[in-house]
């Protein structure tokens, strides 16, 4: 839109719409946002007084009018009404082993399945997409790569008996992990394997709710 | 229960506004703004303008009218408004139910006129 220059009173209003229309789903509170933008600058000249504006203003009405009016016949507006379907079981199984079926890929569809659906709220999205990056992928390539290294082998080198007893004599150590390496890694393998069937199931409770159990509609 | 007249007065605007709103396209497509300010200029018919435009944002979605953005002579680009099939034989049934609907309550309260 080229809102070259309208009056600092205008704009201050459009800013007050913009506010309110926050909670209008994306598309709609563009679209009004867009219309009620064309609309002052159809009815403003370049060189609008104040009060040119003022009445301008004052017939389109308060934004939150506005904005109510728009909210008034959408009642689907807050994604907390629709419930599970198959396309948000596809959708968390492509998250939790999609990117095994088809490496990176495979998860990438999950996530925007996830955002395209309405089952969920942002903030599940955003858990549902970061924990984890990947679903399980990563937990199966770590458990690979764990597989495939090789055992730790130590090797001692004595020198002989040198005088006074003992042994002078080298440890050398190679490959595998070391005692806290070991721990290290069955934490990090652990948890790469539980969180992303923890989101799993969490997004599944989510988008299992009926209309009844979400929040919005809970009477206090 | 009496309604007082900040009652009803919406509620009988809001029924026969979108109906208004065809009829200024049935002769061809017009702009927001121009749609908006033909409604305003009827007494006593819109309040708010820019409640207008959730209006014809449903109207929209229902398939009533179809729109389209146009670059503008001078400033932004308008958006036109013009009446679909469905919404030229919705508005047909209206003027239809409104002329029976308006010519009893004339009757009844006496504001018709001589005939």
């Amino acid at each position: 839109m080229t809102s070259s220059t309208l009056h600092p009173l205008a704009e201050e209003y459009l800013a007050r719409l913009r506010a309110a229309a926050g909670r209008l789903p994306p598309d709609r509170r563009d679209d009004l946002i867009s219309e009620i933008e064309a609309h002052l600058a159809e009815s403003l000249p370049p060189d609008a007084t104040e009060a040119q504006v003022r009445t301008a203003i004052d017939r389109l009405g308060d934004p939150e009018q506005i904005v109510a009016a728009e909210a008034q016949d959408e009642p689907a507006a807050h994604p907390a009404q629709s419930t599970a379907g198959p396309f948000e079981w596809v959708a968390i199984g492509a998250l939790l082993i999609g990117g095994l079926i088809l490496p990176v890929v495979g998860w990438i569809v999950g996530v925007v399945m996830l955002w395209v659906s309405k089952a969920w709220t942002v903030r599940d999205k955003v858990i549902g997409t970061l924990v984890l990056p990947l679903g399980l992928a990563p937990a199966v390539v770590l458990s690979f790569f764990l597989l495939t290294l090789p055992a730790r082998r130590c090797l001692s080198t004595s020198e002989g008996p040198i005088p006074g007893g003992g042994h002078v004599g080298t440890t050398n150590c190679t490959g595998g992990l070391n005692g806290w390496g070991t721990l290290f890694v069955i934490v990090v393998w652990v948890a790469l394997l539980a969180l992303p069937v923890w989101t799993a199931l969490y997004l599944g409770r989510r988008a299992g709710r009926t209309t009844a159990d979400s929040p919005e509609t809970k009477t206090t | 229960m009496v309604a007082t007249r900040e009652e009803w007065s919406p509620q009988l605007r809001r029924g026969v506004l979108e109906f208004c709103v065809l009829a200024l396209v049935r002769g061809g497509e017009r702009y927001g703004f121009e749609l908006v300010r033909a409604l305003s200029d009827v007494d006593g018919l819109v309040t708010t303008e820019g409640t207008l435009y959730p209006l014809l944002g449903r109207l929209r979605r229902e398939g009533l009218v179809d729109t389209e953005w146009k670059e503008s002579p001078s400033g932004p680009p308008r958006r036109y408004y013009s009446l679909t099939a469905s919404g030229r034989a919705r508005l047909a049934a209206f003027v239809e139910e409104w002329t029976r609907f308006r010519d009893g309550v004339d009757a009844l309260l006496g504001t018709g006129g001589s005939p």
